[in-house]
Protein backbone atom coordinates (compact mmCIF):
# COMPACT_ATOMS: atom_id res chain seq x y z
CA UNK A 1 0.00 0.00 0.00
CA UNK A 2 1.71 3.77 -1.02
CA UNK A 3 1.85 5.84 1.79
CA UNK A 4 1.28 9.08 1.02
CA UNK A 5 2.43 10.87 4.44
CA UNK A 6 2.66 14.74 3.08
CA UNK A 7 -1.38 13.96 1.85
CA UNK A 8 -1.97 12.51 5.23
CA UNK A 9 -0.47 15.32 7.04
CA UNK A 10 -2.33 18.10 4.69
CA UNK A 11 -5.57 16.42 6.01
CA UNK A 12 -4.78 16.34 9.73
CA UNK A 13 -3.66 19.69 9.45
CA UNK A 14 -7.43 21.20 7.81
CA UNK A 15 -9.03 18.58 10.65
CA UNK A 16 -7.20 19.84 13.11
CA UNK A 17 -7.63 23.95 11.77
CA UNK A 18 -11.46 23.32 11.45
CA UNK A 19 -11.93 21.79 15.00
CA UNK A 20 -9.95 24.31 16.62
CA UNK A 21 -12.25 26.58 14.97
CA UNK A 22 -15.14 24.97 15.52
CA UNK A 23 -14.60 23.47 18.85
CA UNK A 24 -14.78 26.37 21.18
CA UNK A 25 -18.22 27.32 19.39
CA UNK A 26 -21.20 27.24 21.38
CA UNK A 27 -24.12 24.84 19.82
CA UNK A 28 -25.61 28.26 17.97
CA UNK A 29 -22.54 28.80 16.08
CA UNK A 30 -22.60 27.30 12.30
CA UNK A 31 -19.52 27.79 9.46
CA UNK A 32 -20.47 27.26 5.83
CA UNK A 33 -17.86 24.98 4.02
CA UNK A 34 -16.47 24.46 0.81
CA UNK A 35 -16.88 21.00 -0.45
CA UNK A 36 -16.00 18.78 -3.10
CA UNK A 37 -16.11 14.71 -3.97
CA UNK A 38 -12.78 12.82 -2.69
CA UNK A 39 -11.83 12.43 -5.94
CA UNK A 40 -12.04 15.74 -6.81
CA UNK A 41 -8.91 17.46 -8.35
CA UNK A 42 -9.49 20.74 -6.26
CA UNK A 43 -7.05 21.20 -3.34
CA UNK A 44 -7.62 25.06 -3.12
CA UNK A 45 -10.09 27.74 -4.23
CA UNK A 46 -9.65 31.45 -3.20
CA UNK A 47 -12.87 33.28 -2.23
CA UNK A 48 -12.32 35.31 -6.02
CA UNK A 49 -12.56 31.98 -7.56
CA UNK A 50 -15.47 30.43 -5.67
CA UNK A 51 -17.28 33.66 -6.25
CA UNK A 52 -16.21 33.18 -10.31
CA UNK A 53 -17.75 29.56 -10.26
CA UNK A 54 -21.12 30.51 -8.55
CA UNK A 55 -21.59 33.55 -10.91
CA UNK A 56 -21.37 30.96 -13.67
CA UNK A 57 -18.13 32.49 -14.78
CA UNK A 58 -15.95 29.38 -16.56
CA UNK A 59 -13.62 28.22 -13.84
CA UNK A 60 -10.91 25.19 -14.43
CA UNK A 61 -8.86 23.24 -12.46
CA UNK A 62 -5.97 21.07 -14.23
CA UNK A 63 -7.63 21.79 -17.56
CA UNK A 64 -10.99 20.17 -16.15
CA UNK A 65 -13.96 22.68 -15.94
CA UNK A 66 -15.74 22.83 -12.51
CA UNK A 67 -19.71 22.47 -11.83
CA UNK A 68 -20.91 24.72 -9.64
CA UNK A 69 -23.35 22.72 -7.49
CA UNK A 70 -26.15 25.13 -5.27
CA UNK A 71 -27.17 23.49 -2.02
CA UNK A 72 -30.70 24.57 -1.47
CA UNK A 73 -31.86 22.21 1.05
CA UNK A 74 -31.77 24.77 3.50
CA UNK A 75 -33.28 28.37 3.47
CA UNK A 76 -30.94 29.95 5.99
CA UNK A 77 -27.69 28.22 4.19
CA UNK A 78 -28.83 29.42 0.94
CA UNK A 79 -29.14 33.42 2.11
CA UNK A 80 -26.10 33.00 4.38
CA UNK A 81 -23.73 31.79 1.34
CA UNK A 82 -25.58 34.13 -1.02
CA UNK A 83 -25.08 37.02 1.26
CA UNK A 84 -21.71 36.16 2.56
CA UNK A 85 -20.14 34.95 -0.16
CA UNK A 86 -21.61 35.81 -3.68
CA UNK A 87 -22.59 38.81 -1.77
CA UNK A 88 -26.09 39.07 -3.50
CA UNK A 89 -29.63 39.08 -2.67
CA UNK A 90 -31.08 35.85 -4.61
CA UNK A 91 -32.95 38.42 -6.97
CA UNK A 92 -29.66 39.97 -8.01
CA UNK A 93 -28.20 35.76 -8.27
CA UNK A 94 -30.84 35.21 -10.56
CA UNK A 95 -30.74 37.45 -12.68
CA UNK A 96 -27.36 37.48 -13.12
CA UNK A 97 -26.73 33.91 -13.85
CA UNK A 98 -30.10 33.73 -15.70
CA UNK A 99 -28.00 36.67 -18.06
CA UNK A 100 -25.53 33.75 -18.36
CA UNK A 101 -27.52 31.59 -20.02
CA UNK A 102 -29.33 34.57 -22.24
CA UNK A 103 -25.85 35.95 -23.10
CA UNK A 104 -23.11 33.26 -23.41
CA UNK A 105 -25.27 29.89 -23.33
CA UNK A 106 -23.89 29.00 -20.20
CA UNK A 107 -25.83 26.20 -18.49
CA UNK A 108 -26.78 27.30 -15.15
CA UNK A 109 -25.22 25.73 -11.94
CA UNK A 110 -27.19 22.85 -10.59
CA UNK A 111 -29.80 23.39 -7.96
CA UNK A 112 -30.49 21.18 -5.44
CA UNK A 113 -33.03 21.12 -2.74
CA UNK A 114 -31.97 18.17 -1.17
CA UNK A 115 -29.15 17.69 1.10
CA UNK A 116 -29.22 13.69 0.22
CA UNK A 117 -29.32 14.48 -3.59
CA UNK A 118 -25.98 17.44 -3.41
CA UNK A 119 -24.18 14.88 -1.04
CA UNK A 120 -24.32 12.21 -4.17
CA UNK A 121 -24.18 14.16 -6.86
CA UNK A 122 -20.68 15.50 -5.28
CA UNK A 123 -19.63 11.48 -4.58
CA UNK A 124 -20.03 10.94 -8.45
CA UNK A 125 -18.98 13.92 -10.17
CA UNK A 126 -15.17 14.70 -9.43
CA UNK A 127 -15.75 18.23 -10.97
CA UNK A 128 -18.80 19.41 -9.10
CA UNK A 129 -17.86 21.58 -6.19
CA UNK A 130 -20.60 22.83 -3.40
CA UNK A 131 -20.77 24.06 -0.10
CA UNK A 132 -23.09 22.96 3.14
CA UNK A 133 -23.21 23.54 6.68
CA UNK A 134 -19.95 21.79 8.11
CA UNK A 135 -21.87 19.69 10.44
CA UNK A 136 -23.55 17.82 7.16
CA UNK A 137 -20.37 17.00 5.79
CA UNK A 138 -17.70 16.67 8.56
CA UNK A 139 -16.12 13.19 8.69
CA UNK A 140 -18.07 11.98 5.46
CA UNK A 141 -14.83 9.97 3.75
CA UNK A 142 -16.36 10.65 0.60
CA UNK A 143 -15.97 13.95 0.56
CA UNK A 144 -13.40 16.29 1.21
CA UNK A 145 -13.89 19.97 2.64
CA UNK A 146 -11.71 22.43 0.46
CA UNK A 147 -12.16 25.41 3.20
CA UNK A 148 -14.64 27.80 5.23
CA UNK A 149 -16.33 30.20 3.54
CA UNK A 150 -18.47 31.75 5.68
CA UNK A 151 -18.56 31.46 9.90
CA UNK A 152 -21.13 32.59 11.99
CA UNK B 1 -48.01 65.40 -48.44
CA UNK B 2 -44.73 66.64 -46.41
CA UNK B 3 -44.90 66.56 -42.93
CA UNK B 4 -42.80 68.71 -40.80
CA UNK B 5 -42.47 67.58 -37.07
CA UNK B 6 -40.04 68.21 -34.35
CA UNK B 7 -37.96 70.36 -37.08
CA UNK B 8 -37.92 67.61 -39.73
CA UNK B 9 -39.56 67.72 -42.96
CA UNK B 10 -40.55 64.02 -43.55
CA UNK B 11 -42.65 62.69 -46.92
CA UNK B 12 -44.74 59.55 -46.76
CA UNK B 13 -46.56 60.16 -49.75
CA UNK B 14 -45.25 57.24 -51.16
CA UNK B 15 -44.64 54.77 -48.81
CA UNK B 16 -48.02 53.33 -48.31
CA UNK B 17 -48.11 52.41 -53.08
CA UNK B 18 -44.48 50.58 -53.06
CA UNK B 19 -45.23 47.82 -55.73
CA UNK B 20 -43.68 44.39 -55.22
CA UNK B 21 -43.21 43.72 -58.70
CA UNK B 22 -39.14 42.83 -59.12
CA UNK B 23 -38.28 39.86 -56.78
CA UNK B 24 -34.68 40.30 -58.10
CA UNK B 25 -33.02 43.45 -58.91
CA UNK B 26 -29.76 43.28 -61.17
CA UNK B 27 -28.06 46.25 -62.57
CA UNK B 28 -25.90 46.06 -65.29
CA UNK B 29 -22.71 45.49 -63.98
CA UNK B 30 -20.54 42.23 -64.04
CA UNK B 31 -19.29 43.26 -60.27
CA UNK B 32 -23.20 42.81 -59.70
CA UNK B 33 -23.67 39.40 -61.87
CA UNK B 34 -20.65 38.02 -60.13
CA UNK B 35 -22.08 39.29 -56.36
CA UNK B 36 -25.12 37.90 -57.08
CA UNK B 37 -23.79 34.44 -58.11
CA UNK B 38 -21.88 34.75 -55.16
CA UNK B 39 -24.91 35.12 -53.23
CA UNK B 40 -26.57 32.26 -54.73
CA UNK B 41 -24.20 29.87 -53.48
CA UNK B 42 -24.39 31.60 -49.86
CA UNK B 43 -27.13 29.15 -47.84
CA UNK B 44 -25.62 26.25 -49.68
CA UNK B 45 -22.20 27.49 -48.01
CA UNK B 46 -24.27 28.34 -44.73
CA UNK B 47 -25.67 25.01 -44.21
CA UNK B 48 -22.22 23.05 -44.93
CA UNK B 49 -20.65 25.48 -42.50
CA UNK B 50 -22.71 24.40 -39.96
CA UNK B 51 -22.30 21.21 -40.92
CA UNK B 52 -19.24 20.91 -40.51
CA UNK B 53 -19.02 22.78 -37.59
CA UNK B 54 -21.98 20.19 -35.84
CA UNK B 55 -19.52 17.16 -37.23
CA UNK B 56 -16.74 18.71 -35.18
CA UNK B 57 -18.82 19.58 -32.12
CA UNK B 58 -19.79 15.67 -32.25
CA UNK B 59 -16.14 14.89 -32.65
CA UNK B 60 -14.78 16.95 -30.24
CA UNK B 61 -17.27 16.32 -27.33
CA UNK B 62 -16.47 12.49 -27.80
CA UNK B 63 -13.12 12.79 -27.53
CA UNK B 64 -13.65 15.46 -24.14
CA UNK B 65 -14.84 11.87 -22.52
CA UNK B 66 -12.92 14.08 -18.98
CA UNK B 67 -15.87 16.08 -19.44
CA UNK B 68 -19.22 15.52 -18.94
CA UNK B 69 -21.61 16.76 -21.39
CA UNK B 70 -23.72 19.87 -20.12
CA UNK B 71 -27.52 21.01 -21.10
CA UNK B 72 -29.35 23.73 -20.07
CA UNK B 73 -32.85 24.20 -21.20
CA UNK B 74 -34.92 27.76 -19.82
CA UNK B 75 -37.49 29.71 -21.22
CA UNK B 76 -38.60 33.29 -20.83
CA UNK B 77 -42.38 33.78 -21.06
CA UNK B 78 -44.45 36.87 -20.97
CA UNK B 79 -47.62 37.94 -21.32
CA UNK B 80 -48.80 41.91 -22.51
CA UNK B 81 -51.69 43.70 -22.78
CA UNK B 82 -51.01 47.07 -24.53
CA UNK B 83 -53.54 50.25 -24.90
CA UNK B 84 -52.81 52.73 -27.29
CA UNK B 85 -55.34 55.62 -26.76
CA UNK B 86 -55.79 57.74 -30.18
CA UNK B 87 -53.59 55.67 -32.77
CA UNK B 88 -53.64 53.01 -34.42
CA UNK B 89 -51.87 49.91 -32.66
CA UNK B 90 -51.13 48.30 -35.88
CA UNK B 91 -49.48 51.07 -37.18
CA UNK B 92 -46.78 51.61 -34.31
CA UNK B 93 -45.07 48.24 -34.06
CA UNK B 94 -47.55 47.23 -31.07
CA UNK B 95 -50.20 44.97 -30.51
CA UNK B 96 -52.75 44.76 -27.97
CA UNK B 97 -51.85 41.27 -26.88
CA UNK B 98 -48.87 39.39 -27.22
CA UNK B 99 -48.15 36.10 -25.43
CA UNK B 100 -44.74 34.89 -25.87
CA UNK B 101 -42.15 31.92 -25.20
CA UNK B 102 -38.23 32.70 -25.77
CA UNK B 103 -36.31 28.97 -25.59
CA UNK B 104 -33.20 29.00 -24.97
CA UNK B 105 -30.96 25.43 -25.49
CA UNK B 106 -27.47 25.35 -24.87
CA UNK B 107 -25.63 22.24 -25.08
CA UNK B 108 -21.58 22.06 -24.05
CA UNK B 109 -18.61 19.38 -23.61
CA UNK B 110 -15.29 20.88 -22.79
CA UNK B 111 -14.35 23.89 -25.27
CA UNK B 112 -17.39 23.13 -27.63
CA UNK B 113 -20.74 24.27 -27.11
CA UNK B 114 -24.11 24.86 -29.03
CA UNK B 115 -26.69 27.36 -27.91
CA UNK B 116 -29.88 28.09 -29.87
CA UNK B 117 -32.85 30.38 -29.29
CA UNK B 118 -36.51 29.92 -30.27
CA UNK B 119 -38.89 32.78 -30.22
CA UNK B 120 -42.44 31.73 -30.54
CA UNK B 121 -45.34 34.42 -30.31
CA UNK B 122 -49.31 34.40 -30.64
CA UNK B 123 -48.30 35.99 -34.07
CA UNK B 124 -44.94 34.92 -34.99
CA UNK B 125 -42.09 32.10 -34.43
CA UNK B 126 -38.09 32.45 -35.45
CA UNK B 127 -35.29 30.83 -34.78
CA UNK B 128 -33.51 34.25 -33.30
CA UNK B 129 -30.20 32.53 -32.43
CA UNK B 130 -28.41 29.48 -33.52
CA UNK B 131 -24.50 29.33 -32.45
CA UNK B 132 -21.73 26.70 -32.52
CA UNK B 133 -19.58 28.12 -30.21
CA UNK B 134 -15.22 27.37 -29.14
CA UNK B 135 -14.05 28.31 -26.37
CA UNK B 136 -10.51 28.15 -27.00
CA UNK B 137 -9.40 29.42 -23.29
CA UNK B 138 -11.71 31.08 -20.55
CA UNK B 139 -11.15 34.17 -22.08
CA UNK B 140 -12.31 33.44 -25.60
CA UNK B 141 -15.38 32.33 -27.41
CA UNK B 142 -15.38 32.07 -31.16
CA UNK B 143 -19.17 31.43 -32.54
CA UNK B 144 -20.14 30.89 -35.59
CA UNK B 145 -24.25 30.86 -36.70
CA UNK B 146 -26.56 33.79 -36.31
CA UNK B 147 -26.19 35.95 -33.74
CA UNK B 148 -27.26 39.26 -32.23
CA UNK B 149 -24.60 42.07 -33.00
CA UNK B 150 -22.69 43.23 -30.72
CA UNK B 151 -23.10 46.98 -31.09
CA UNK B 152 -26.55 46.85 -29.94
CA UNK B 153 -26.14 47.94 -26.18
CA UNK B 154 -29.58 46.70 -25.00
CA UNK B 155 -30.27 43.80 -27.31
CA UNK B 156 -26.47 42.34 -26.18
CA UNK B 157 -27.39 42.31 -22.38
CA UNK B 158 -31.24 41.27 -22.50
CA UNK B 159 -31.66 39.64 -26.18
CA UNK B 160 -35.66 38.52 -25.74
CA UNK B 161 -35.14 37.68 -22.10
CA UNK B 162 -38.66 39.99 -21.06
CA UNK B 163 -37.76 38.55 -17.74
CA UNK B 164 -34.17 40.12 -17.18
CA UNK B 165 -35.31 43.76 -18.31
CA UNK B 166 -36.74 45.80 -15.73
CA UNK B 167 -39.11 48.05 -18.41
CA UNK B 168 -41.50 46.20 -20.79
CA UNK B 169 -40.44 47.67 -23.61
CA UNK B 170 -36.79 48.01 -25.39
CA UNK B 171 -35.49 51.95 -26.82
CA UNK B 172 -36.92 52.40 -30.37
CA UNK B 173 -32.99 52.82 -31.27
CA UNK B 174 -32.58 48.94 -30.44
CA UNK B 175 -35.89 47.92 -32.09
CA UNK B 176 -35.89 44.20 -33.74
CA UNK B 177 -35.48 43.92 -37.39
CA UNK B 178 -38.93 43.33 -37.66
CA UNK B 179 -39.98 45.37 -34.95
CA UNK B 180 -39.52 48.52 -36.71
CA UNK B 181 -35.82 48.95 -36.09
CA UNK B 182 -33.85 51.25 -37.71
CA UNK B 183 -30.18 49.25 -36.94
CA UNK B 184 -29.74 45.79 -38.17
CA UNK B 185 -29.61 43.31 -35.37
CA UNK B 186 -29.28 40.06 -36.63
CA UNK B 187 -26.65 38.62 -38.99
CA UNK B 188 -25.27 34.55 -40.08
CA UNK B 189 -21.75 34.86 -39.91
CA UNK B 190 -19.03 34.73 -37.29
CA UNK B 191 -18.13 36.08 -33.41
CA UNK B 192 -15.52 36.60 -31.49
CA UNK B 193 -16.05 37.36 -27.89
CA UNK B 194 -13.21 38.01 -25.63
CA UNK B 195 -12.34 38.98 -22.15
CA UNK B 196 -9.24 40.33 -20.31
CA UNK B 197 -7.96 40.80 -16.87
CA UNK B 198 -6.37 44.47 -16.26
CA UNK B 199 -4.31 45.76 -13.46
CA UNK B 200 -6.15 47.05 -10.25
CA UNK B 201 -8.83 44.68 -11.33
CA UNK B 202 -10.30 45.71 -14.57
CA UNK B 203 -11.42 43.88 -17.69
CA UNK B 204 -11.23 44.78 -20.91
CA UNK B 205 -14.45 42.86 -23.10
CA UNK B 206 -13.97 42.87 -27.25
CA UNK B 207 -16.68 41.13 -29.35
CA UNK B 208 -16.30 41.48 -33.31
CA UNK B 209 -18.45 39.79 -35.54
CA UNK B 210 -19.34 39.88 -39.28
CA UNK B 211 -21.93 38.28 -41.53
CA UNK B 212 -24.78 38.49 -43.58
CA UNK B 213 -26.71 42.08 -42.83
CA UNK B 214 -30.88 42.09 -42.95
CA UNK B 215 -32.42 43.31 -45.85
CA UNK B 216 -34.85 46.26 -46.80
CA UNK B 217 -38.26 44.63 -47.70
CA UNK B 218 -41.70 47.28 -47.77
CA UNK B 219 -42.29 45.72 -43.99
CA UNK B 220 -39.19 47.11 -42.72
CA UNK B 221 -35.69 44.92 -41.82
CA UNK B 222 -35.24 41.27 -42.14
CA UNK B 223 -32.98 39.49 -41.76
CA UNK B 224 -31.57 36.20 -42.79
CA UNK B 225 -33.93 32.77 -41.86
CA UNK B 226 -31.62 29.86 -40.80
CA UNK B 227 -34.45 27.94 -41.34
CA UNK B 228 -35.68 29.25 -44.91
CA UNK B 229 -32.27 30.45 -45.86
CA UNK B 230 -32.62 32.72 -49.11
CA UNK B 231 -29.33 35.10 -49.58
CA UNK B 232 -31.35 37.37 -51.72
CA UNK B 233 -29.83 40.60 -51.75
CA UNK B 234 -28.05 39.97 -48.66
CA UNK B 235 -25.12 41.35 -48.24
CA UNK B 236 -21.91 41.54 -45.56
CA UNK B 237 -21.56 43.93 -42.40
CA UNK B 238 -19.14 44.60 -39.44
CA UNK B 239 -19.69 45.35 -36.21
CA UNK B 240 -17.11 45.75 -33.06
CA UNK B 241 -17.58 46.43 -29.42
CA UNK B 242 -14.97 47.59 -26.52
CA UNK B 243 -15.62 47.77 -23.42
CA UNK B 244 -13.71 48.40 -19.57
CA UNK B 245 -15.44 47.04 -17.13
CA UNK B 246 -14.58 48.45 -13.69
CA UNK B 247 -13.72 44.62 -12.34
CA UNK B 248 -14.82 40.87 -13.20
CA UNK B 249 -17.95 40.76 -11.13
CA UNK B 250 -19.42 44.52 -11.81
CA UNK B 251 -22.15 46.06 -14.69
CA UNK B 252 -20.39 49.26 -14.42
CA UNK B 253 -18.44 50.55 -17.02
CA UNK B 254 -18.12 52.03 -20.33
CA UNK B 255 -17.73 51.31 -23.86
CA UNK B 256 -17.89 51.93 -27.96
CA UNK B 257 -19.57 50.55 -30.35
CA UNK B 258 -18.77 50.24 -34.26
CA UNK B 259 -20.80 48.92 -37.18
CA UNK B 260 -20.48 48.80 -40.94
CA UNK B 261 -22.84 47.11 -43.62
CA UNK B 262 -24.55 47.20 -46.69
CA UNK B 263 -27.92 47.46 -46.72
CA UNK B 264 -29.76 46.52 -50.39
CA UNK B 265 -33.42 46.57 -51.15
CA UNK B 266 -34.99 42.77 -51.79
CA UNK B 267 -37.97 44.27 -53.93
CA UNK B 268 -38.01 47.42 -55.57
CA UNK B 269 -37.04 50.64 -54.02
CA UNK B 270 -39.55 52.78 -52.23
CA UNK B 271 -40.96 55.31 -54.40
CA UNK B 272 -39.22 57.92 -52.59
CA UNK B 273 -36.27 57.12 -53.30
CA UNK B 274 -36.43 55.01 -56.80
CA UNK B 275 -32.96 55.24 -58.09
CA UNK B 276 -31.54 53.55 -54.47
CA UNK B 277 -28.96 50.74 -54.95
CA UNK B 278 -28.45 49.86 -51.68
CA UNK B 279 -27.81 51.56 -48.09
CA UNK B 280 -24.44 52.65 -46.72
CA UNK B 281 -24.93 52.20 -43.17
CA UNK B 282 -22.65 53.43 -40.64
CA UNK B 283 -22.49 53.32 -36.84
CA UNK B 284 -20.43 54.69 -34.62
CA UNK B 285 -21.57 54.86 -30.04
CA UNK B 286 -20.57 55.20 -27.14
CA UNK B 287 -22.37 54.07 -23.21
CA UNK B 288 -21.32 54.39 -19.51
CA UNK B 289 -23.63 52.67 -17.19
CA UNK B 290 -23.27 52.98 -13.26
CA UNK B 291 -24.54 50.45 -10.72
CA UNK B 292 -24.06 51.39 -7.16
CA UNK B 293 -26.31 49.14 -4.59
CA UNK B 294 -30.22 48.74 -6.10
CA UNK B 295 -29.40 52.04 -8.19
CA UNK B 296 -28.60 50.78 -12.13
CA UNK B 297 -27.63 54.21 -14.02
CA UNK B 298 -26.83 54.11 -18.44
CA UNK B 299 -26.42 56.47 -21.01
CA UNK B 300 -26.14 55.44 -24.32
CA UNK B 301 -25.43 57.17 -28.00
CA UNK B 302 -25.37 56.61 -31.47
CA UNK B 303 -24.65 58.49 -34.44
CA UNK B 304 -25.88 56.82 -37.75
CA UNK B 305 -24.23 57.50 -40.88
CA UNK B 306 -26.42 56.01 -44.13
CA UNK B 307 -25.95 56.77 -47.58
CA UNK B 308 -28.74 56.39 -49.82
CA UNK B 309 -26.51 55.21 -53.00
CA UNK B 310 -27.63 55.83 -56.41
CA UNK B 311 -29.65 58.90 -55.15
CA UNK B 312 -29.30 62.53 -54.97
CA UNK B 313 -30.28 62.68 -51.81
CA UNK B 314 -27.70 64.08 -48.79
CA UNK B 315 -26.22 61.58 -46.05
CA UNK B 316 -28.41 60.28 -43.53
CA UNK B 317 -26.62 62.20 -40.31
CA UNK B 318 -28.62 61.38 -37.05
CA UNK B 319 -27.71 61.39 -32.99
CA UNK B 320 -30.23 59.26 -31.16
CA UNK B 321 -29.83 57.71 -27.81
CA UNK B 322 -31.24 57.34 -24.36
CA UNK B 323 -30.48 57.92 -20.80
CA UNK B 324 -32.07 55.74 -17.84
CA UNK B 325 -32.09 55.19 -13.90
CA UNK B 326 -33.44 52.74 -11.88
CA UNK B 327 -33.66 51.43 -8.06
CA UNK B 328 -35.35 49.06 -6.00
CA UNK B 329 -37.76 50.75 -3.34
CA UNK B 330 -37.97 47.18 -1.51
CA UNK B 331 -36.24 44.22 -2.19
CA UNK B 332 -38.94 43.21 -4.89
CA UNK B 333 -40.23 46.43 -6.18
CA UNK B 334 -38.69 48.11 -9.02
CA UNK B 335 -38.93 51.82 -10.30
CA UNK B 336 -37.45 52.45 -13.81
CA UNK B 337 -37.20 55.21 -16.18
CA UNK B 338 -35.84 56.30 -19.27
CA UNK B 339 -35.71 58.82 -21.97
CA UNK B 340 -35.40 58.45 -25.61
CA UNK B 341 -34.25 61.71 -27.96
CA UNK B 342 -32.72 62.30 -31.39
CA UNK B 343 -30.85 65.17 -33.22
CA UNK B 344 -30.88 66.32 -37.31
CA UNK B 345 -33.50 64.11 -38.05
CA UNK B 346 -34.21 66.86 -40.81
CA UNK B 347 -30.68 65.54 -42.08
CA UNK B 348 -31.84 62.09 -42.23
CA UNK B 349 -33.81 60.94 -45.18
CA UNK B 350 -32.77 57.27 -44.46
CA UNK B 351 -35.44 57.78 -41.73
CA UNK B 352 -38.44 58.04 -44.09
CA UNK B 353 -37.90 54.63 -44.42
CA UNK B 354 -39.03 54.12 -40.94
CA UNK B 355 -42.34 56.32 -40.41
CA UNK B 356 -42.87 54.78 -37.38
CA UNK B 357 -40.19 54.78 -35.29
CA UNK B 358 -39.76 56.54 -32.20
CA UNK B 359 -38.13 59.72 -32.43
CA UNK B 360 -38.36 61.01 -28.73
CA UNK B 361 -39.80 58.78 -25.50
CA UNK B 362 -40.19 59.14 -22.06
CA UNK B 363 -40.81 55.79 -20.68
CA UNK B 364 -41.78 55.06 -16.60
CA UNK B 365 -41.97 51.57 -15.55
CA UNK B 366 -42.97 49.50 -12.18
CA UNK B 367 -41.71 45.97 -11.74
CA UNK B 368 -43.04 43.80 -9.32
CA UNK B 369 -41.20 40.23 -8.55
CA UNK B 370 -44.13 38.95 -6.56
CA UNK B 371 -42.85 35.30 -6.35
CA UNK B 372 -39.29 33.96 -7.39
CA UNK B 373 -38.37 34.40 -11.06
CA UNK B 374 -42.23 35.75 -11.96
CA UNK B 375 -42.90 39.73 -12.41
CA UNK B 376 -45.64 41.61 -12.87
CA UNK B 377 -44.49 45.47 -14.44
CA UNK B 378 -46.66 48.36 -15.19
CA UNK B 379 -45.15 50.75 -18.07
CA UNK B 380 -46.85 53.94 -19.13
CA UNK B 381 -44.55 56.03 -21.96
CA UNK B 382 -45.19 59.13 -23.86
CA UNK B 383 -44.01 58.81 -27.43
CA UNK B 384 -43.18 61.20 -30.69
CA UNK B 385 -42.52 59.62 -33.82
CA UNK B 386 -42.45 61.41 -37.44
CA UNK B 387 -46.00 61.81 -37.69
CA UNK B 388 -47.85 61.39 -34.29
CA UNK B 389 -47.71 61.40 -30.25
CA UNK B 390 -49.79 59.43 -28.52
CA UNK B 391 -49.05 57.68 -24.61
CA UNK B 392 -48.98 54.01 -24.47
CA UNK B 393 -50.23 51.84 -20.98
CA UNK B 394 -48.80 48.64 -20.72
CA UNK B 395 -48.92 45.61 -18.52
CA UNK B 396 -47.05 42.36 -18.36
CA UNK B 397 -46.18 38.99 -16.70
CA UNK B 398 -42.72 37.53 -17.36
CA UNK B 399 -41.01 34.57 -15.89
CA UNK B 400 -38.02 32.70 -16.05
CA UNK B 401 -39.48 28.78 -16.27
CA UNK B 402 -37.99 25.53 -16.58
Amino acid sequence: MECRPAVTMRRLVILLVLITRIAPSSAGERAVVLVVGAASPVQHLDSIEVRKLFLDFRVTVEKRLLHPVNNFSDPQLRDAFLQNVVAMTQWAYDQRILSKVNNEGRPLPLELESLSTVLHTLEADPQAVSFAWLKDVVGNPRLRIVRVLWQE
Amino acid sequence: MPVTLMGARFDYSGLHKRRRVKPRRHTDSGASIIRAQILEEVPIMIRRCLAGALVLLASAAAAGEADPLQHQLLAFGSAEVAHVPKSNLTAIYSRPEVLAADVLFTLQRGPIKLFAEYELTDHESDLERFQIGWEPSEHMVLWLGRFHQPASIWNSEYHHGQYLQTPITRPGVENWDDDGGVIPQQFTGVLAESNWNLPRGRVLRIAAGGGLTPVLTPEGLKSFDLLRPDADEHRFGYQARVALMSDQFSESGAGLVFAQEKIAWRDAPPIPFPMLRYVDFRLAGAYASYVHRSWKLQAVGYYIDAQLKGTSFRDSDLLTGYVTVEDALAHNLRVFFRREDSSHLSEAPYLRLFPRWPTARSTFAMRWDFTRRHALTAELADTYTATDHYMEYRLQWSAALL
